[in-house]
């Protein structure tokens, strides 16, 4: 009934006249942008309260002394802080300001990931309920104990009263939604988009991601033959996007399956990770020898490393740079998307791949592909990965105009 | 771009299935708020049909009906999983268990409660390689499934699989997530015109949309759970009336194929 040839991937470029970061190894491009150069983690030993596991995360500081205005003091919870510090940075909040003025209110639309949103307050809810302590107020806030607290969250900051959602794919999700916002604006539906995901520390991923034996004690060593697991990290992302617009930076396609295959096991041949990266080259108009770098998902988990090498190998036939930067930030998982999209439109920008960090024996078989140490080098179309669980795949590719 | 319902699937108090709800929605049988065992659905493997979290239940049951009725193989459709909530039961847990001293979380549900575990488990059954997308937007869950559903059709997409689905939270987490009901619905929707479509869609800023009558039992359920936002659109299919309603600040212009 519906044809033996599905019509092709299509999709309209799009520019990012903005983007942000706040994460562990920087808040802000500038801060961020140091640590790639020098090569300096943002991970350090575990100091969550209340949590006594032994192991390295990517915590952002200062996010405990931060406050909210008074207008949005409802909203207060460490997500939503992070949020807050994130579109503080780079003269994000005046860009986004700007480009609800050009277009209204309801025509940016808001596609923001996160695994986490504000679980960390609920967790907080039931401590004091353990200790039959009283419950403040604030964490009374039905609001804020929601997948969809960020997205509120954000909504509100800027007024926005258009398409707003909250994608929640675990380790892909804001990496989905600029596939999201480029759907919502060729159908008509919006005419721009803010773009992003907020994940922060919090118990739920640390105990859970130990109780699978997935996290390391150690520092991680993405793709290094004796890698032990992730690092868990927190970050808040964001970037603009929008139609024909003076911008160096674009996002030319995108590529998202699935494994069909484990809740929490990648398919041990790669297939929807290939056809992430596969679907993402042809909606971009572009063949694999195009792609000047890619930022892996790398997590360091012996599976994402063994089975993410198979299948970049078998989609590039010839060896380009490529490394995975969780070494750098921690797996912020929800975040992970746009954290990754962000340091690659970085590097396309400044011309630098960031070299895999913690790699001495890189995996075999990726070993002509990776890059272990930094390379000034100019770049005209990049690539960003991003693996989750349910085996939710996105393929992300960002191009730089050359002037 | 006209846009199709073409398969319904729904569960909820009382509500075994679309032709009850249908008849209930058009006053043709009394309603009975009545607590329905969960589902089994037969298309998850017998060891996960036990041990799947209820959400992943009703969501799988539900999705399963609507491609059944729309004839749609679900192997083949991206999928939009939209829940308020997500598993309240699950946080739940966790969150008890973490309150403790030494907190030891079970791995299998600390993977079951990623808010895509029902899109995951879905497309893991069926054999699904296509894009699965899992949403949450508050009490506009449901709409804003629809928008991203329908987005996916806008794009390069012909056919698509939306469920929205909320269960009754836990009772110490009611005050948080006011949820006092179960509640799923999923829809089959697609842009080709075809025997099997019941409704059609269409976008339109236009429409007005008009004050809806609903029977009680509608709307009490509306209020007790974000998936049922849902009813309008499954009363005007039940009944067979055109018209405009509003889901997530978007306006849809509803035309009835039969």
């Amino acid at each position: 009934m519906y044809g033996s040839s599905p019509p092709s991937l299509q999709m309209q470029p799009l520019c990012v006249s903005a983007y942000t970061l706040a994460c562990a190894a920087g808040i802000g491009l500038a801060a961020l942008q140091q640590s790639l150069q020098q090569r300096c983690t943002g991970l350090r030993a575990n100091d969550l309260d209340h949590c006594s596991l032994d192991t390295y995360i990517g915590r952002v500081s200062g996010v405990e002394d931060l406050r909210l205005p008074d207008a949005l003091s409802s909203w207060d919870c460490r997500n939503n802080r992070l949020a807050w510090l994130g579109l503080n940075q780079d003269g994000f909040m005046a860009q986004a300001q700007a480009l609800v003025q050009r277009h209204g209110r309801g025509r940016v639309a808001l596609v923001l990931g996160t695994s986490t949103a504000s679980i960390a307050s609920t967790e907080e809810v039931y401590r004091l309920w353990h200790s039959a302590m009283e419950l403040p107020a604030q964490l009374r806030n039905q609001k804020i104990h929601s997948p969809n607290s960020l997205t509120g969250f954000v909504a509100d900051v800027f007024g926005l009263t258009g398409p707003q959602l909250t994608v929640a794919t675990a380790c892909s999700s804001s990496a989905r939604v600029f596939g999201s916002a480029a759907r919502l604006l060729r159908a008509g539906w919006a005419d721009a988009a803010i773009v992003g995901g907020v994940d922060s520390l919090c118990l739920s991923v640390l105990y859970g991601f130990n109780a699978l034996e997935l996290m390391s004690m150690d520092l991680c060593r993405p793709f290094d033959i004796h890698r032990s697991g992730l690092n868990i990290g927190e970050a808040a992302g964001f970037a603009i996007l929008e139609r024909d617009v003076n911008a160096d930076l674009s996002f030319v396609g995108y590529g998202e399956s699935s494994d069909a295959f484990h809740m929490s096991s990648p398919h041990p041949q790669g297939i929807g990770a290939q056809q992430a990266m596969q679907q993402a080259l042809q909606r971009a108009h572009l063949s694999p020898d195009d792609i000047d770098y890619i930022n892996l998902h790398g997590t360091a988990t012996r599976m994402n490393d063994e089975v993410e090498a198979r299948a970049i190998t078998r989609i590039f036939a010839r060896p380009l740079p490529c490394s995975s930067t969780k070494a750098w930030t921690g797996h912020t998982l929800g975040a992970a998307g746009i954290v990754e999209a962000v340091i690659t439109l970085l590097s396309l920008e400044r011309g630098l791949i960031p070299g895999n960090l913690f790699c001495d024996q890189p995996e075999p078989g990726i070993q002509d592909y990776l890059q272990l140490q930094n390379a000034a080098c100019s770049l005209q179309h990049a690539m960003s990965n991003s693996f989750g669980f349910g085996g939710n795949n996105c393929s992300l590719i960002f191009a730089r105009t050359a002037h | 771009m006209q846009l199709y319902i073409d398969g319904i699937g729904v569960w909820g108090p009382g509500l075994a299935d679309w032709q009850h709800t249908a008849r209930a929605l058009r006053g043709e049988c009394a309603y009975q708020a009545q607590l329905l065992p969960l589902p089994a659905p037969e298309v998850l493997h017998a060891a996960e049909r036990r041990r799947a979290p209820a959400t992943v239940k009703l969501a799988v049951h539900v999705a399963s009906a609507a491609c059944a009725m729309a004839q749609a193989d679900p192997a083949r459709l991206p999928c939009v999983f939209a829940s308020s909530h997500g598993d309240t039961e699950i946080s739940d847990y966790m969150c008890a268990e973490l309150a403790q001293p030494q907190p030891a979380l079970s791995p299998t549900r600390f993977h079951n409660s990623v808010h895509n575990a029902a899109s995951g488990y879905w497309t893991i059954a069926v054999g699904c390689t296509q894009p699965a997308n899992a949403i949450s937007a508050g009490e506009h869950s449901f709409g804003s499934g629809l928008l991203e559903a329908a987005a996916l059709l806008m794009n390069d997409v012909e056919q698509v699989l939306l469920v929205a689905y909320d269960i009754t939270a836990p009772t110490v987490l009611l005050p948080l997530c006011p949820v006092p009901q179960s509640f799923a619905v999923a829809l089959v929707l697609s842009r080709i015109p075809a025997p099997a479509n019941l409704m059609g869609l269409q976008a339109d800023a236009r429409c007005v949309p008009p004050v809806q009558s609903l029977p009680p039992f509608a709307l009490g359920l509306m209020a007790d759970n974000p998936a049922a936002q849902c009813l309008p659109l499954l009363s005007a299919v039940a009944i067979g009336t055109a018209g405009c309603l509003s889901l997530a600040g978007m306006m849809w212009q509803i035309t009835p194929c039969r």
